[in-house]
């Protein structure tokens, strides 16, 4: 059975064969996406899951994936990028690693760029950023030895000689 | 850190001894100089300065030779270790040789000057003079002997002066490229300013005050043509002025970058011997009447606590040293465990050359052809060691960790972990 190609008016279209042919108006790609909400660490590369759909009948087979994130204050940045191929009615779920510079919330935007230029942008979704282990007592803790004690005490032994010599010699009368 | 401190504390002693007339001033100046965090970092952290420092007061000690010149046996010998010293120094570092034939040419641009200004001043200026241009011109000739004769490596050394010039340039007439600021690394490396300017504050101290007595021997030469009394006190306060002008000058080569930025580092503590000779033989003569005993006991009492501040600061200088030789056992076991198992490997260990250095330090008994680096990951690199203090360091850096989520963790002891990147391709494992 042929294809009824008959009064349709000019156009692009899909055809699908299911136990008969039909055809059906080529819809623009529809994509979707939707990021997990995560909890990230400080500066450590994390992985961010996105989930796209193209609910469109046209492929997008050369499609950018942008993920924008905005600190608390301060502007938007580029983040992460990768490219990804949607074919129509098909759902993908794709992976970016993020390492993330400041703690906070942090404000991402999925954006999809597509060869032709379109961009198409989605709901933002929060990521918050906990900090990473940097407080001075840490170091002080890495470095700190059972002798400190006795590098101390070696210390001021030093300073107090040194004291000593200024003390004995400072002010000496009779002495050239 | 003893032995370091011995082996410059006996040619300091002697300079000083020279330089103030005394010894009790040597004394008090030798304990000034020890109480300089600049100086003290030098030649605390095992590197080429623990020696070239000792030289360097040698040069100043030896100099004085034009005093023992109706005594024609100790004159000789002064002038060929003078020479013998400045070889040595010149072979071993041409920066702080360089620094100091520089120092001798300002010092006897100087002195020519207030000489003309003072016809009638003391026999001795020309006879410091004729030393200064004979040390100038022998010098000089060592260096060409050296460069271009004995070590031929060494004349790579003079292209820095083209990259210097290059990016003076730079700086001045085109400040977008290439220049830096080396002094926002004080900044980026100390975690609490004030903490940073209270342990430093012996470099203030001196800085200031020998500041101070050069301003006021500065006008009594200048302008009521008194200059100090004795050679020795001319010879410090014109060397004093030549290490001053470099110390201005090398602001101007840190901010342009040519030389790693780090220029002041390698200055001041020339400058701060004389400094310490400066306020060292002021304080030997200073008689206070009034207040004898409080001034000794807080003078006491200052280099007490100027002297702990100042080893503080030395040994925990961010910047420079430390870094180097800061590392767990527990990350060398991590090392040693990785190249244990592991053959032909690029290991990445860290943001700089930290664990790298360590390593070298500690050789292993066996090698399995791995190499540990540091900086950048490479492409053919495969295999990451991460531990608490790369953490740290990756928090205060501001840089992310280099590994992906997904890579697999191979090796942690507790303190230091190992992570292995996933095959991206048939061809690697």
């Amino acid at each position: 059975m042929l294809l009824d190609l008959r009064g349709l008016p000019a156009g692009d279209y899909a055809v699908s064969y299911a136990g008969r042919w039909s055809i059906a108006p080529l819809t623009p790609p529809m994509p979707s996406v939707t990021s997990d909400v995560a909890t990230l660490a400080q500066l450590r590369p994390c992985a961010l899951h996105v989930t796209l759909t193209n609910n469109g009948l046209q492929d997008m087979p050369h499609a950018t994936v942008e993920l924008w994130a905005t600190p608390q204050q301060g502007a938007p940045t580029l983040a992460v990028t990768q490219t990804v191929s949607l074919p129509a009615q098909v759902t993908i779920r794709t992976t970016l690693n993020w390492a993330a510079l400041d703690v906070g919330t942090w404000i991402v935007t999925p954006w999809l760029r597509l060869p032709s230029g379109e961009i198409h942008s989605f709901a933002p979704v929060q990521i918050r950023v906990l900090a990473a282990p940097r407080t001075p007592n840490a170091y002080f803790d890495l470095s700190t030895t059972p002798n400190m004690l006795w590098l101390l005490g070696g210390l001021c032994v030093l300073a107090g000689l040194a004291a000593w010599i200024c003390w004995s010699y400072f002010n000496l009368r009779g002495n050239t | 850190m003893i032995e370091s401190r011995v082996s410059q504390a006996l040619p300091a002693w002697l300079t000083y001894r020279e330089l103030t007339g005394s010894t009790h001033g040597a004394a008090i100046t030798t304990t000034l100089l020890f109480t300089q965090p600049e100086f003290l970092f030098v030649i605390l952290r095992s590197s080429h300065e623990k020696f070239t420092r000792a030289l360097m007061l040698c040069f100043f000690w030896l100099i004085h030779s034009f005093c023992v010149r109706r005594r024609p046996g100790a004159f000789a010998m002064h002038v060929g270790l003078f020479y013998l010293t400045m070889f040595t120094s010149i072979s071993s570092n041409n920066l702080l040789a360089h620094s100091f034939i520089f120092a001798v040419v300002l010092a006897l641009a100087l002195a020519w000057w207030l000489e003309s200004r003072n016809p009638q001043s003391y026999p001795q200026e020309r006879l410091l003079i004729a030393r200064f241009v004979s040390i100038t011109l022998i010098s000089l000739g060592l260096v060409y002997v050296f460069t271009f004769w004995l070590y031929l490596p060494a004349q790579s050394d003079l292209r820095v002066l083209k990259t210097l010039s290059d990016r003076l340039a730079a700086l001045f007439l085109d400040v977008q490229r290439q220049s830096t600021n080396p002094y926002t690394q004080v900044a980026s490396g100390w975690i609490n300013l004030p903490v940073y300017f209270l342990i430093s504050i012996g470099n203030w101290l001196l800085l200031g005050t020998s500041f101070a007595i050069w301003l006021r021997q500065s006008w009594l030469w200048v302008f009521r043509r008194q200059p100090p009394i004795t050679p020795a006190g001319r010879l410090t306060y014109l060397f004093y002025t030549a290490f001053m002008a470099q110390g201005a000058l090398s602001i101007f080569a840190d901010a342009s970058g040519a030389l790693g930025g780090n220029l002041q580092h390698r200055l001041f503590p020339s400058m701060s011997m004389l400094a310490a000779a400066l306020v060292g033989a002021t304080l030997a003569r200073w008689r206070p009447v009034r207040f004898a005993l409080p001034l000794r006991a807080g003078m006491a009492a200052a280099v007490f606590c100027v002297a702990i501040l100042s080893v503080v600061k030395a040994t925990n200088e961010p910047l420079l040293s430390s870094k180097w030789t800061f590392y767990r056992p527990a990350e060398l076991i991590a090392l040693e465990w990785s190249n244990a198992y592991l053959q032909n490997e690029n290991i990445w260990t860290e943001f700089d050359e930290r664990l790298v250095t360590a390593w070298l330090t500690n050789p292993p008994q066996s090698s399995q052809a791995n190499t540990f680096r540091g900086f950048q990951v490479g492409l053919d690199t495969r295999t990451l060691l991460v531990s608490d203090v790369t953490r740290m360091r990756s928090a205060r850096l501001g840089r992310p960790l280099p590994i992906p989520p997904d890579a697999l963790q191979v090796y942690d002891n507790g303190e230091a972990e190992l992570y292995h990147l996933r095959p991206l391709t048939p061809y690697q494992r």
